[in-house]
């Protein structure tokens, strides 16, 4: 019998039919990113009934609120994150983060029809966040974040077949961001590269095979997306800190 | 410099992880891997394997990962993150 909480948490949400994504560090171990993460991140579609459901699931998990807001709708649109801790025995001390809406991606409405359905034994049919959705998700202004990028990335090029679609390497010269695995994507579909390289001009770079290049424009692109990230958690950290500072919402 | 050589010593998890979990590094070749740099020479082996395994497949090597974290006393508060949006609220 495995120690891990993270089952019977999912197995939880599913009982209760909260209609929610998988993202964050769990996604990431199901996509090849990562190996372990002590932690469940969840999208969740913000909505009356949903959220009726997200707090019976709460309740059956014993889950308290640790910092601020408090989960209502009106936060979750805003932006904010939810953070909970499970008290019940089997996962006490679980830590379960919700969010209704992130910077840079669609709605939940969009994310949900690109999701993936996971079976995992024992669980069920596991609801996951789209890999091109994932690595938009992990563009923030956290250091940790950006080597996730990398290895999504990686595994599911590695896992590709001999003759990938379009729309597959399309994918990998916008978000690839291992400057050799550039160069090398660049030289093996140039005509896409170039047609992508308007949009992404550090693709001109792998083109012409300039690695170098290659990685102070990747760590030009990481750095605007860091500040970009900073900019959208600016008021959102002022509201929490007046919350904080209130005792409410 | 050889390509993909930057990737080499990119693990992102504690080597202590790796060596309680049970495969080998009996990497498999990837279709894909014969044309691009991401093989034994350039990737370390258990990233590799890690990439060759089915979703369900790391799922399961993960949650097996719990004993070791329970084991070392593992604590269930994020790591301190000064750049996490939330780091003064969770202080």
């Amino acid at each position: 019998m495995t120690l891990s909480p993270i089952p019977k948490v999912l197995s939880t949400f599913l009982k209760h039919k909260v209609k929610a994504l998988l993202i964050g560090g769990q996604a990431c171990i199901l996509y090849g990113a990562a190996e372990f993460s002590r932690d469940i991140d969840l999208a969740i579609m913000v909505s009356p009934e949903n959220l009726e459901e997200l707090r019976k699931t709460l309740e059956e998990l014993d889950a308290e609120r640790v910092f601020y807001p408090v989960l209502s709708e009106e936060v979750l649109l805003r932006g904010h994150a939810c953070h909970f801790r499970c008290h019940r025995k089997d996962v006490k001390g679980l830590r379960i983060d919700v969010i209704g809406v992130m910077r840079g991606v669609d709605s939940f409405h969009e994310l949900w029809k690109r999701r993936q359905e996971i079976e995992l034994p024992g669980i069920g049919k596991v609801r996951v966040i789209g890999l091109a959705d994932l690595v938009k998700t992990k563009k923030t202004q956290r250091d940790k974040d950006w080597p996730m990028i990398r290895r999504l990335i990686e595994a599911d090029i590695y896992k590709a077949p001999d003759d990938p679609p379009e729309d597959k390497i399309y994918f990998w010269l916008v978000e690839c961001r291992t400057p050799e695995l550039l160069v090398f994507l660049a030289a093996k579909y140039p005509k896409i590269a170039s047609r992508i390289s308007t949009n992404r001009p550090l693709l001109y770079s792998a083109i012409q095979g300039n690695l170098e290049e290659v990685r102070t424009l990747l760590r030009d692109e990481e750095e605007r997306e860091r500040e970009a990230d900073r900019h959208y958690w600016k008021p959102l950290r002022k509201e929490l800190e007046k919350w904080r500072s209130r005792r409410d919402p | 410099m050889y390509p993909g050589q930057a990737a080499r010593g990119s693990l992102i998890f504690e080597p202590v992880f790796y060596r309680h979990r049970n495969k080998g590094s009996s990497v498999m070749k990837s279709p894909f891997q014969n044309t691009s740099y991401l093989d034994t020479s350039t990737v370390e082996a258990e990233v590799l394997d890690w990439y060759e395994m089915s979703q369900a497949e790391r799922f399961a090597e993960s949650q097996k990962l719990w004993e070791v974290f329970v084991l070392l006393g593992g604590d269930y508060d994020p790591e301190p993150d000064t750049q996490s949006p939330f780091h003064i609220f969770e202080t």
